[in-house]
């Protein structure tokens, strides 16, 4: 160690630089000359430069100036011992300073462009920019400080401006303020504007003095508990709102409430929801109309109605029992009007047969008619029971076939008299909607009475059809071409025991029409006939 | 044959009268009971009341039974008939005015064997007798005694 510490600090074995030079003077002064200058140099800016950095107080990295003073002081040692070198090798001390000035430039290489890119110096551009602003600057402030009375009376005009607009907008608020409370005035209703958390009035209109009898004035403020009839109803009702409210924003709701003289009345009340800007429902609105008049009606008609039903039931009762009394009537002239028929043609047929040889042909003839008397009534009873029949039974309404009804009509009416020859012409599918027992009977009394008219025609032809009238509805029609009538006495066919024929020339009670007539009327339709002497007549109805 | 009674349930004596009459027109010469009302009848058929001596084992073959009869109705009789296992199976004809459905329903629901309408004309009654009797007294079986 000794040794190193000595070879490093002496000279040590080394030879000094000037035996490279040869020791020629002019060599030797052109670097020691120039190492020593260059050395100066060095020295001296960093000078230069600390007394900059202490002046400019101000400058950021003012270290950066440091370390490039520090970079030259130790370039210029290296350049100094370059020179004692020349006759003095200790080139382990010159070589260490010379490490530690290579330390210090390599930092500062390092370190410089780090800096100058932080560095705030303005470039020209911008400064010209900066400084057009503040010469701006500076000019608005001499104005301002030049013409004072300009500036007030700058302001003042604007602050006519403002005084005007706001006038206008006043005014416009209030006439909008006005409109409102006509509204609210005009309003047949009453109407209170409610704080929802207190049910207490914020305002209401004129009305409410005409439904419940306090003036605007005195209900202000309070709450509305005083409007109804109890407390109870207040709460039940508080209840009701908010669950409706909650619901639908809106509630309709008649209920009782109370006037300022203690009465009670039936109102109608519309109660909505005006919610605050966070959206709670902070008002509520609520219209009163005084309903118990139309309440009143209501009930009257209620009971009118109830006094009408009660009507209604006493009347069918009453209806029904007339109708049984008809049923039972019907049951008896059955019964009892027969039999005693019966004995009359019985006794009458007995006389004839064991008394014949006592009897003389008068005698027998005055039998024959009592008989054939008999026998009319009978068919009479017979008619009449039907035609009652046909009041009484109840309308049962389905689609009836009528063309294959007036077939089977049609082929009855040949197997009793099976010689007959009759063209029938019966249209197909020929539908109606009504009781298919009554039809048939129609239909039997139609057909039967067109068989009837032409017993005595050559060429006996009977229809049956349906065509269109005049006004577009449908009818149907029985036609014949048998013995007609005359139109004369039209009228006169449907009634009850009208014939237009002597009893010897057709067979007949006269009350197949009527009972016709009868079905026809309780399906709603119309019956009517055509008809001319031995040309035949026709039967139209619609159902 | 001659063993096989009738028996005719009827209140109108003329009616009476001609139902015989048109018997023996048609050579029926079988007995022929007559009960003239409701109660008549049931004590015949049950032998009781004035009956009472009657055998009952010995019954007619066919009843002619009018609806329409004083104190106990042709429809009353008609069930008790039905109801009697002595009588059940008596065979019932229906001979009334009335063509009434509702007597029609009734008599059919109780259960008689037929239904049949007088007719006014005698004539036809006549043949409706003839009708009967051929059919109740020759050509059905009746039930065993």
């Amino acid at each position: 160690m000794v040794d190193f510490l000595k070879e490093a600090l002496t000279s040590g074995p080394f030879l000094p630089q000037g035996h490279c030079y040869l020791w020629r003077s002019a060599l030797i002064w052109l670097h020691v000359a120039s190492d020593t200058l260059i050395a100066v140099a060095s020295y001296v800016m960093p000078i230069i430069l600390l007394s900059f950095v202490r002046k400019r107080r101000d400058l950021p990295f003012d270290w950066m100036f440091l370390m490039l003073g520090a970079f030259l002081v130790a370039c210029g040692t290296t350049h100094l011992l370059g020179v004692w070198n020349v006759w003095y090798p200790t080139y382990w001390a010159a070589g260490a300073v010379k490490a530690m000035t290579a330390a210090i430039s390599l930092s500062t290489t390092v370190l410089l462009p780090l800096v100058l890119k932080a560095f705030t110096i303005p470039c020209p551009v911008q400064r010209e920019a900066i400084n057009r602003d503040l010469e701006e600057q500076i000019l608005e402030c001499e104005q301002m400080e030049a013409s004072p009375l300009e500036v007030r009376d700058k302001c003042e005009r604007r602050g006519q401006e403002r005084r005007a607009e706001l006038a206008a907008a006043n005014h416009a608020l209030h006439a909008a303020n006005v409109l409102l409370e006509k509204t609210f005035s005009s309003l047949d209703e009453a109407l209170f504007l409610i704080d929802a958390s207190t049910r207490t009035i914020i305002t209401c209109n004129p009305a409410v003095e005409r439904i419940f009898g306090y003036s605007p004035y005195e209900v202000l403020g309070r709450n509305t508990a005083f409007l109804y009839p109890s407390h109870e109803r207040y709460i039940a009702f508080g209840a009701e709102l908010k669950e409706a409210l909650d619901a639908h924003g809106v509630h309709r709701a008649e209920l009782q409430m109370r006037r300022k003289d203690g009465s009670l009345f039936i109102g109608e009340a519309t109660v909505s929801a005006i919610a605050d800007e966070t959206g709670q429902r902070a008002r509520v609105v609520s219209v009163w109309r005084d309903i118990t008049e139309r309440k009143q009606a209501e009930q009257a008609i209620k009971n009118l109605n109830a006094e009408l039903e009660q009507r209604v039931i006493e009347r069918t009762a009453q209806l029904e029992a007339t109708n049984h009394e008809l049923e039972t009537f019907s049951y008896s002239v059955s019964h009892d009007l027969r039999a005693p028929l019966r004995s009359i043609d019985g006794f009458s047929q007995a006389l004839l047969e064991d008394y014949a040889e006592r009897l003389d042909p008068e005698g027998v003839d005055y039998l024959q008619r009592i008989r054939g008397a008999t026998k009319r009534m009978a068919e009479l009873i017979d008619a009449l029971l039907a035609l009652s029949r046909v009041t009484r039974a109840e309308l049962q309404r389905d689609a009836v076939d009528l063309s294959s009804t007036a077939r089977a009509v049609a082929a009855e009416l040949q197997e009793h008299a099976p010689e007959r020859q009759v063209d029938w012409i019966i249209a197909d599918g020929l539908v109606a909607n009504g009781d298919a027992r009554l039809l048939r009977v129609v239909l039997e009394n139609l057909l039967g009475n067109a068989w009837k008219f032409t017993a005595k025609t050559h060429t006996p032809r009977i229809e049956f059809g349906r065509l269109s009238l005049a006004n577009g509805s449908a009818a149907f029609f029985v036609r014949d071409n048998g013995a007609g009538f005359d139109m004369t006495y039209a009228d006169k066919l449907f009634g009850a025991f009208q014939r237009l024929h002597r009893v010897g020339e057709f067979q007949g009670t006269g009350i197949g029409l009527a009972t016709v007539q009868r079905i026809i009327h309780r399906h709603g339709g119309r019956v009517w006939a055509q008809g001319s002497v031995d040309e035949g007549a026709t039967f139209y109805f619609t159902l | 044959m001659a063993n096989k009674s009738i028996m005719l349930v009827e209140d109108n004596p003329d009616d009476e009268a001609l139902t015989l009459r048109a018997l023996k027109r048609n050579n029926i010469r079988n007995e022929v009971v007559i009960a003239r009302d409701g109660v008549e009848a049931l004590d015949y058929l049950f032998a009781t009341g004035t009956h009472a001596q009657r055998d009952i084992s010995v019954q007619p073959v066919v009843i002619l039974l009018d609806l329409k009869l004083p104190k106990v109705d042709g429809l009353e009789v008609l069930r008790r008939l039905r109801a009697d296992e002595r009588t059940k199976c008596i065979p019932v004809v229906v001979l009334t005015s009335s063509k009434e459905e509702q007597d029609l329903i009734n008599s059919y629901s109780f259960g008689c064997n037929s239904y049949i309408r007088k007719p006014v004309d005698f004539m036809q009654f006549v043949e409706a007798v003839r009708q009967l009797g051929l059919y109740w007294l020759v050509l059905n079986e009746p039930p065993p005694q």
